[in-house]
């Protein structure tokens, strides 16, 4: 037997609920066009920027990572005053050169947040 | 190559498939193994990424989605040819057939809320190093604050998306929650809801929306059920 007809929305209409601004919500789609057109063309210097891309956020990845666990070891009182100052710093110039190789590289922030589709944003 | 739109109960009448023009206006086609089936078109080159296509891709889907069950293929989805498609189908006959079961009578209906990102502030004295901390510190303290304002907020993100559910999930069949997918967005997700009770999900929606004055709610549908369609297996090579 056949299932009964979904309601007959027209294909525009597919606002079922809402409670709020749309624009709001029309705002955060403006993302989804900007992933769509996010292919790999294959020429040398698209290449080289995708490459780059890759591997910027896996150390990006790798240095919040640290991080974190410095700033946990700190908030439990298993670092001294020196040590905290050294790791501080450390991660610091690390900032500032992910900021400088990013810059050349023509990448924002944004551009090493991969979307992992089911499993969410790497970073 | 051919292009996948959806798999079926069945193949759709003639008549549905003639009045659904595919991708490139190619006309669209239909192959069953047993009762499972899967339509198609032929192209001559790859879709791209383009409003034309997309909404085309959708169109066709939602066409053949009045009157049975359906599994919408994603979009993209390209095949070498009807004998490959014919193998995808038989390989994964069985979590096909329970995949169609599953959503028949069913549509998915997707929630996305949003909060003021006001509110997930903490005071700025958080931010500020202590008086006389040394360069590496001051910046280590900093993150200090941050991580811990991350976590608050993940946790509130966590507590509001739960309750959340609790008042939506029970008028559906299933749902698929994402918590805080962007720092905007308190929790994105998709219910499979029974065609009779989209109007008592409707209903729900707008309460949460009363219960939880600060949340901003979008339920949008009903659509193809993209969410819950089975894993399958693909053929190597």
């Amino acid at each position: 037997m056949a299932d009964p007809t979904p309601p007959d929305l027209p294909p525009a209409d597919k606002i079922f609920a809402r409670v709020g601004d749309l624009d709001e919500f029309l705002r955060g789609l403006d993302r989804v066009t900007q992933v769509l057109p996010a292919r790999v063309n294959a020429d040398e210097k698209n290449v080289e920027k995708g490459l780059a891309q890759l591997v910027l956020t896996l150390i990006d990845l790798l240095r919040q990572l640290m991080e974190r666990q410095a700033v946990r070891r700190m908030e439990g009182g298993t670092l001294t005053e020196e040590e905290v100052e050294r790791l501080g710093r450390t991660f610091m110039l690390l900032e500032k050169r992910m900021a400088e190789l990013k810059k050349s590289f023509d990448l924002e922030d944004a551009d090493l947040n991969i979307d992992l589709g089911p499993l969410g944003k790497l970073l | 190559m051919i292009y996948a739109y959806a798999i079926t109960a069945g193949a759709p009448p003639a008549d549905v498939l003639d009045g659904a023009p595919g991708l490139a206006d190619a006309p669209l086609a239909a192959r069953t193994v047993e009762d499972v089936g899967a339509v198609y078109s032929r192209i001559e080159r790859g879709p791209s990424p383009t409003r034309e296509d997309i909404l085309r891709h959708e169109q066709v889907i939602e066409t053949l989605m009045r009157g049975r069950p359906l599994l919408p293929a994603r979009f993209g989805t390209v095949l070498r040819d009807e004998a490959a498609l014919d193998h995808l189908l038989t390989i994964n006959h069985k979590g096909l057939a329970a995949g169609l079961d599953r959503i028949r009578g069913c549509v998915e209906l997707g929630v996305r809320v949003m909060w003021d990102a006001a509110g997930t502030e903490v005071d700025e004295a958080d931010h500020e190093p202590s008086p006389g901390a040394t360069t590496g510190t001051a910046y280590l303290i900093v993150r200090a604050a941050q991580e811990r304002r991350r976590r608050s907020t993940e946790a509130r993100a966590g507590e509001l998306a739960a309750n959340l559910n609790r008042l939506l999930r029970p008028c559906a069949k299933d749902g698929v929650v994402r918590v805080l997918p962007s720092p905007q967005v308190v929790m994105a997700a998709a219910y499979l809801v029974p065609q009779d009770r989209t109007g008592e999900f409707r209903n729900r929606v707008t309460e949460a929306g009363a219960a939880f004055e600060t949340l901003k709610l979008l339920c949008s549908g009903p659509w193809p059920p993209y969410h819950f369609v089975p894993e399958l297996e693909v053929p190597r090579g």
